[in-house]
């Protein structure tokens, strides 16, 4: 087991869990919790995976589940991050999208723009979504992940291409109370 | 640790929910019947265990849905909600 914390300054948790926490420590682990936004290796549907942040950690979860399997269902990530230092998980996604049959990863940074980056640049917008996710035409399913305001803003570029509002799962993030 | 169970975020009643909504239930937009605040349901404070489920606004705090399983059926109550909206071009059937 694994988790990945992304430390948020005035967070309740993560500052804990990424200062105060020390190897040796017990933590009492509940759940799963939910069993909503989950998916399943035993198919052939397109997978389309969207990531804003720290989001990306559960569509990981279901890129290695799908790695390990063997499936060859089409994957494609497509990842949103401020800057490219702050890529989770970038050396294996590299080697996932190096494979046969691997996921294609679609990178792209909002608040940098490197001389040398091969990837996307700016945020996810619908010319973004209609050149790299997998089209409506194909019925995938779309998984999308990240902090609260970036759910909203893709849900709906994914809705006006067509994709059906049942085949979008989301999970969102943000601070205790925030309202957008 | 305490039996009490944290304080988790809407997103968790999504498996118990799609029992009830068609598409995401996390998604759906739920304005709060106290304040007027609009959000989405996977962003409302979540509370409870086993015995049922409590789903308050972030920002007033006031319930704006329950779900209980009470003698093998499962309810709903909506009545702390204003309103519950999805964005869709599903056109009404008229």
């Amino acid at each position: 087991m694994e988790i990945t914390v992304e430390r948020i300054a005035d967070g309740e948790v993560s500052p804990f869990l990424t200062g105060e926490l020390r190897v040796g420590d017990s933590l009492e682990i509940r759940g799963p919790i939910g069993g909503y936004f989950t998916w399943s290796p035993n198919t052939q549907v397109p997978l389309m995976l969207i990531a804003g942040g720290s989001g990306v950690v559960p569509l990981m979860s279901m890129l290695r589940t799908r790695d390990r399997a063997g499936s060859r269902a089409p994957a494609t990530l497509l990842y949103s991050t401020r800057k490219r230092e702050g890529i989770i998980y970038r050396a294996e996604l590299d080697r996932f999208a190096a494979k046969n049959n691997g996921p294609t990863v679609i990178y792209t940074l909002t608040r940098e723009s490197p001389a040398d980056w091969q990837g996307e640049i700016g945020r996810i917008d619908e010319r973004k979504l209609s050149t790299h996710a997998i089209p409506a035409e194909r019925r995938p399913v779309v998984f999308v992940c990240g902090p609260t305001v970036f759910v909203e803003i893709v849900a709906e570029h994914l809705l006006r291409l067509g994709h059906p509002e049942a085949a979008i799962k989301t999970e969102r993030f943000g601070p205790t109370g925030e309202h957008s | 640790m305490n039996e009490e169970m944290p304080r988790l975020d809407g997103n968790a009643a999504g498996g118990l929910l799609s029992r009830f909504f068609a598409g995401d239930a996390t998604s759906l937009m739920v304005t709060c019947n106290h304040c007027r605040a609009t959000s989405a349901l996977g962003a409302l404070l979540l509370y409870g265990g086993r015995m049922g489920i409590v789903l308050r606004c972030g920002k007033c705090g006031n319930v704006n849905l329950r779900a209980a399983e009470i003698n093998g059926v499962l309810k709903v109550d909506t009545k702390g909600a204003w309103c519950l909206t999805v964005r869709s071009g599903v056109p009404l059937p008229v």
